[in-house]
């Protein structure tokens, strides 16, 4: 009886630490290039290395598949910003040849920054779809820049749609900038700047930090579990709760009742996996004499 | 025809002793009603809920009062049972906690959130079962962040215990039998007396260390436990833990205030220092300590008990 019940707390643990895991092992080749010393190539190495890292880790957040192409650009967007989602790395191998340099990085992602950041770049709503909205450019633009707005649309997953809101204007700035105008049908922003991406990505930042905004409130879930006996224990399964990363995200604490039959705490949450969470509460609360409820469904022991 | 051969070598298969069966192991007593099985690291408190009868002499529907009261002592219990655990030689949780305010309080909820069987209420009595695991979270919160996990920088001890003829200096036997790589240790402290603890080290006579927390990545102690303690040295009981072919080592003393670490005849160092470069052998932490078999404490309750009929 015991062996089963120790093969149960494997399982569960098992489950609990994939949850929580956020680090990943990435290869990378750079091919050598007679104008680039070894250390520059190295240096492109691992900036790659982290780019690869922070796709791979998007993949597992993000409900839809990028496809190739949106891949690349994304790597190519992280590579000038990724030090903010890295936790930590190790270099498990880097050889360098006369073909290039081989690298194979461990890298501790920062998830919950990155889901933030995948949020204001509106992958979790364009990841399965494309969103449709106008984009307008003027004439005069180069092609490189035009190549670059299109690689734009690309990441953010925009299906270009004439006359439609949202709508992204791009303008001649002042002095060599560039000018953004976006419009929804309530709502108008500007921006400029002399960098062609940071008017895209301010903008469109915008309007998805918006667009989830309004969307919390519907969409946020309401658990509550009883049954301790002390409140050190409801912190305890409220980190736990936290670290269920796969299966919810946005987890807040808001009520915590210390009543003489027991402690009961309520949370707002958001899901990710409804299913995951569900089998994760199922396999961690009953067998320790706690009962839960999540909003919408009957009480489970 | 092939189906037969099948289900008769399945029968076999299941039939062997040992095989593929996980080991408890070692398992420490504690008031007679709380284990630490070492083998494992399962923890386990057991406590008798104390029902009123009712008026009429009948036993009562259980009331959860009393079942809180018996969870709750039996969870205190292992929290003592938790801290009073050596972590090395020099200190205990307990010691190591209080100097981490926060990890305690961490540790107290992993203690209170402890898997739970309790009786159900129309039982009238019984009794409850808290149980915990020194792996995982609990282990991730009592191993010290200062302990240098996968240095490879081998402690040394002040003193040496080398010595020019010692017992067990000739050739290693092979406890698994064949000629193959060995996969494991088994280190036979049955003779002596020994404190488990979470992170031991194996020294050689040398005074140098053999295997420890220098040589295991954190995340394998914590999953795993640096070592297994076990009450046999039979392979086969071992063998999910050390697989199929250990190399048994005669433990040569005991060594530390506490008696947590375990010395080894110089040239089986040798030879276990060549083992433990196996990438494998590491990684799963593939050593077990043999212990001596405990006296049986509930045999001595039961004497007591009988006496205080008497």
């Amino acid at each position: 009886m015991n062996s089963f019940k120790y093969v149960f707390f494997a399982i569960v643990l098992s489950v609990v630490m994939v949850s929580t895991a956020s680090a990943g092992v990435v290869e990378v080749f750079v091919p050598a290039d007679p104008e680039t010393s070894v250390m520059a190539l190295r240096n492109k190495a691992m900036t790659e290395g982290f780019a690869e890292a922070l796709l791979q880790e998007s993949s597992l957040v993000l409900p839809g598949v990028m496809s190739e192409e949106r891949g690349a650009l994304f790597k190519e967007y992280m590579v000038t910003r990724y030090k903010s989602y890295i936790q930590g790395y190790k270099v498990v191998s880097m050889h360098s040849g006369e073909e290039g340099v081989n690298l194979t990085l461990d890298v501790r992602v920062n998830r919950n920054l990155l889901r933030t950041a995948l949020h204001e770049m509106g992958m979790f709503v364009t990841s399965t779809e494309p969103l449709s909205a106008s984009v307008t450019w003027p004439e005069s633009f180069s092609e490189e820049q035009v190549s670059s707005i299109q690689g734009f649309m690309t990441l953010t997953g925009i299906r270009n749609t004439p006359e439609i809101f949202p709508s992204f204007y791009y303008e001649p700035g002042p002095e060599g900038t560039f000018k953004g105008r976006f419009e929804t049908e309530d709502k108008e922003w500007t921006a400029v700047s002399k960098d062609i991406s940071v008017v895209w990505f301010t903008l469109w930042d915008r309007y998805f930090k918006q667009l989830a905004d309004k969307s919390v409130a519907k969409d946020k879930e309401v658990l509550t579990v009883n049954g301790w006996f002390s409140s050190d224990a409801a912190l305890e399964f409220d980190a736990m709760l936290r670290g269920w990363e796969n299966a919810v995200q946005e987890v807040e604490l808001v009520e915590l009742d210390m009543l003489p039959s027991g402690v009961g705490g309520t949370w707002t949450l958001r899901y990710i996996d409804a299913q995951r969470l569900r089998m994760l509460l199922q396999s961690y609360l009953p067998q320790r004499g706690l009962t839960y409820q999540l909003a919408g469904d009957a009480a489970k022991e | 025809m092939s189906l037969r051969i099948f289900l008769l070598s399945l029968s076999i298969l299941l039939a062997s002793p040992g095989v593929g069966i996980a080991f408890d192991g070692y398992v420490q007593t504690f008031e007679s009603n709380g284990t630490i099985t070492w083998g494992n690291g399962a923890i386990t408190v057991k406590r008798a809920i104390e029902q009123p009868e009712s008026d009429k002499g009948e036993a009562a529907v259980l009331d959860p009062l009393v079942t809180r009261k018996a969870v709750s002592s039996a969870r205190k219990q292992m929290l003592d049972m938790i801290l009073s655990t050596r972590i090395d030689a020099k200190q205990t949780v307990h010691s190591y906690l209080t100097q981490e305010p926060e990890l305690a309080t961490e540790v107290r909820g992993v203690v209170q959130n402890s898997p739970l069987e309790r009786p159900a209420v129309f039982d009238g009595a019984g009794e409850v079962v808290v149980s915990e695991v020194f792996r995982g979270r609990l282990a991730d919160l009592v191993l010290p962040t200062t302990i240098p996990f996968q240095s490879g920088i081998p402690p040394k001890l002040a003193t040496t215990h080398e010595e020019a003829d010692v017992e067990g200096a000739e050739l290693p036997e092979e406890a698994g039998g064949g000629a193959g790589l060995f996969t494991g240790l088994i280190i036979d402290a049955s003779h002596l007396q020994m404190t488990p603890s979470l992170t031991p080290v194996v020294y050689g006579q040398d005074g140098v260390g053999v295997y420890g927390a220098f040589m295991v990545s954190r995340a394998n102690a914590v999953e795993k436990g640096v070592v297994a303690y076990s009450t046999t040295a039979d392979p086969l009981a071992l063998k999910t833990r050390v697989g199929n072919n250990p190399l048994l080592i005669p433990a040569s003393s005991a060594f530390g205030s506490w008696r947590t670490d375990v010395v080894i005849p110089t040239p089986m160092a040798r030879l276990a220092r060549a083992i433990l470069q196996s990438y494998e052998v590491v990684a799963n932490c593939r050593v077990v300590i043999v212990m001596p078999v405990p006296e049986a404490p509930e045999a001595v309750e039961n004497i007591l008990k009988s006496e205080d009929l008497q």
